[in-house]
């Protein structure tokens, strides 16, 4: 368990980064830093600059400017590299390789010794169910096996700063749960993890802060309770008594019914009447059976804010 | 660029090396040149063997009468052919008969006319069976012997007088031995099939670090450069374990023929070798590894290749002219233009004692261009490794290398 005074401890920090292809900005002077024990999302589209700001983080690729500092230092260098663990989106293993020759080549690269990394790998196997299948070829094993050694080669040494760039993708529900639980963990553990994803819901689920990039440019930053409990739109849903007429809501300032039955109705409020007005609104019109007052899901905030900034979101790019 | 560790370069080295070598490609290659060596050696030494022991029968019809008794002589002093003799005393109707039943391989008529003019008929039921060259050298000594006996030599003098003359060049530097020519060839042939055959892999391990998307968690670890220089030395030692073996090999079936002794060198040739043999393997591996980080899949990569199979080994396609002419003006330039270096430099050396300067001009040439070449190869692997979909365009590769 970490101590309350390390949580602050800043594992990286983005400042400025920008880096562009030929003509194509892919990430336009994005900043943001994340803390220890933090799970901190990456969010935005296929094609956003996700990946692109991800390997420069990682020293895989060189910025055009801006500065990458690692736990509080300057830069990847090789004692910074042996601390972080990365799982990239293009992921491999070397197939005609047993599961632990790749575990122990790649936990060496990290620095740590053979027989360290022998323990730590073979602990990882048995957490996840694949213990039996240590000594087989990575091409003898199914495609969600693959993704858990994967997983495995990214924590096997330990890291302090966790970078995992669409660890979801491709997995089942029941692995998708594992995979969060494990995440959770590590978290527990004060590792920092960057998680970057374009499945919202899954991130909603579990980061603490986020970072919303699109076109390589910033779209919201911050933490996500804050991001979502400023968001200027709430969703009401509200169950009546039969028959009552629940009309005076679509002449209501700054409300936009999204869905309407006869004993129920579902509106999109922006108004700047304070939400227990508009409560007390209604329940002067209709006897209420059931309210329900929430903030949209992340994915609807992203699109939206990115359509009021006058941009287009691909509809594939977000789910 | 980035920074480059002596440890992450072992580590690389390390387990390519192990990876490769437990391959079956990798053990199947290894013991089938030794053994299509010892195989060959062992063909040509038994048909060596049949051939030695088997013996020829000819009847000799002297016309002459006392010609036999010298053809004997030299008969029985000879040892290269096992050959016998049999005087025939009848009609040579009755021998060419005896001769086509098989009951002798031919027979040869000897009279004053044939010892004058030296040309002495040989007659055989299948012409397809004569050696005449075997005869030759047997019928010629006797022949000039029988003829200074008729001039009234004596034994002793006929013998000291026909004593067989050879000629043998010696050298005047007495260290400069045969391994002068034999080692550079050697080499050379040596640092084609290693280039080849590790650069080869080294090609393809690159391609499949590509294709398997791998080669990504390692550049988050390590360098680009130290994963290029790392797979250069894997690939380079898995080369070296290969041509000890062949070597080790063949030197075993050469012992078998030949004194070997004949062929060593001095430390300060195998030193000059070895540094061709190690600079010229790093610039063509560099090379190499440069194309697999280039190109998408495999094909492409069997297409692109044999075009840089085909630069280094320019030179030998040319040795002809090289051995015949190591001093022109072409071929010293040829040696200073860094893909043929090293097999251009062998190839001279083999053919010629080269001056200290231009032993030293080369290697510097070729020092700075492995330099340069594992530079580039480094910039174009670094770039062209995380572009996993597609080829890279000679245009990307100028914009790689200038950027």
């Amino acid at each position: 368990m970490v101590k309350r005074g390390e949580l602050m401890a800043e594992m990286l920090a983005v400042r400025n980064l920008t880096r562009s292809y030929g003509d194509k900005v892919a990430v336009d002077g994005i900043s943001f830093s994340v803390n220890r024990g933090d799970i901190f999302g990456l969010l935005g589209p296929n094609g956003a600059g996700k990946t692109t700001a991800i390997r420069i983080i990682m020293g895989i690729l060189a910025s055009d400017s801006g500065q990458v500092s690692l736990f509080s230092g300057d830069g990847p260098d090789d004692a910074g590299t042996n601390r972080i663990g990365y799982l990239p989106e293009e992921r491999g293993l070397y197939e005609d390789a047993t599961v632990i020759d790749n575990l122990l080549y790649l936990a060496g690269l990290k620095g740590v010794t053979r027989a360290w990394a022998s323990r730590e790998a073979m602990e990882w196997l048995d957490r996840l169910g694949l213990a039996d299948e240590a000594t087989r070829k990575v091409d003898q094993l199914s495609k969600g096996m693959q993704q858990k050694i994967q997983f495995i080669a990214s924590v096997v040494h330990r890291p302090d700063l966790l970078v995992l760039d669409e660890p979801f993708g491709g997995l089942d529900p029941v692995n998708q749960d594992l995979f969060k639980g494990v995440i959770r963990d590590l978290q527990e553990q004060g590792v920092a993890i960057l998680l970057s994803a374009h499945q919202m819901n899954v991130v909603e689920e579990l980061c603490d802060s986020i970072f919303m990039i699109h076109r390589g440019k910033r779209v919201l930053y911050g933490k996500l309770d804050d991001i979502k409990r400023g968001y200027h739109e709430s969703i009401l849903r509200v169950r009546f008594a039969p028959g009552e007429d629940a009309g005076f809501l679509e002449r209501y300032t700054g409300a936009v019914v999204m869905e309407s039955r006869e004993d129920q109705v579902t509106i999109r409020y922006s108004g700047s009447r304070e939400v227990e007005e508009l409560l007390r609104d209604i329940s002067e019109n209709l006897t209420l059976e059931e309210i329900s007052f929430q903030k949209p899901p992340l994915h609807e905030i992203f699109v939206r804010t990115v359509r009021e900034r006058g941009d287009q979101v691909e509809p594939a790019g977000i789910r | 660029m980035s920074q480059l560790g002596f440890g992450n370069v072992m580590k690389v080295a390390r387990w390519e090396f192990l990876k490769s070598v437990r391959t079956p490609t990798f053990i199947i290659l290894t013991l089938i040149i030794p053994l299509i060596m010892l195989v060959t050696a062992g063909v040509s030494y038994l048909s060596a063997q049949t051939a030695d022991s088997e013996s020829v029968e000819l009847a000799v019809l002297d016309h002459i009468g006392d010609f036999y008794d010298e053809l004997t002589e030299h008969v029985d002093r000879q040892q290269e052919v096992n050959l016998t003799i049999i005087r025939y005393e009848g009609p040579q109707e009755h021998l060419e008969s005896e001769v086509t039943a098989g009951d002798y391989d031919g027979f040869l008529v000897v009279d004053e006319e044939a010892v004058r003019t030296g040309d002495i008929p040989y007659f055989v039921s299948d012409i397809r069976d004569a050696s005449p060259q075997v005869l030759s050298g047997l019928l010629s000594a006797s022949v000039t012997s029988y003829r200074l006996q008729q001039i009234g030599l004596e034994r002793e003098q006929i013998d000291e007088a026909t004593v067989p003359v050879t000629v043998r060049a010696r050298p005047l530097d007495p260290d400069e031995g045969i391994g002068s020519i034999i080692g550079p060839l050697v080499v050379a042939m040596i640092l084609m099939f290693s280039a080849l055959f590790s650069g080869q892999i080294l090609m393809y391990g690159v391609l499949k670090e590509k294709r398997n998307r791998i080669v990504e968690i390692l550049l988050s670890s390590i360098s680009s450069v130290e994963l290029l220089v790392g797979k250069m030395v894997g690939y380079g030692a898995l080369g070296l374990t290969q041509i000890a073996v062949w070597v080790g090999a063949g030197a075993l079936v050469a012992m078998r023929f030949m004194n070997l002794s004949q062929i060593a060198m001095g430390p300060g040739e195998i030193v000059i070798y070895c540094a061709y043999f190690l600079l010229g393997y790093a610039l063509l591996a560099s090379l190499f590894a440069a194309m697999g980080a280039t190109m998408k899949d495999a094909e492409e990569g069997s297409q692109a290749q044999g075009l840089v199979i085909l630069i280094p080994i320019v030179p030998i396609f040319v040795s002809g002219p090289i051995f015949m002419a190591p001093e022109a003006l072409w071929v010293r330039v040829l040696s200073h233009i860094p893909p043929f270096i090293p097999a251009t430099v062998l190839l001279r050396m083999a053919s010629t004692q080269l001056p200290v300067w231009e032993i030293a001009t080369t290697l510097i040439a070729l020092i700075a261009s492995v330099v340069l070449f594992v530079y580039a190869a480094a910039r174009i692997f670094e770039r062209g490794m995380l572009q996993f979909d597609r080829n890279i365009s000679l245009k990307e590769i100028r914009r790689m290398l200038s950027s």
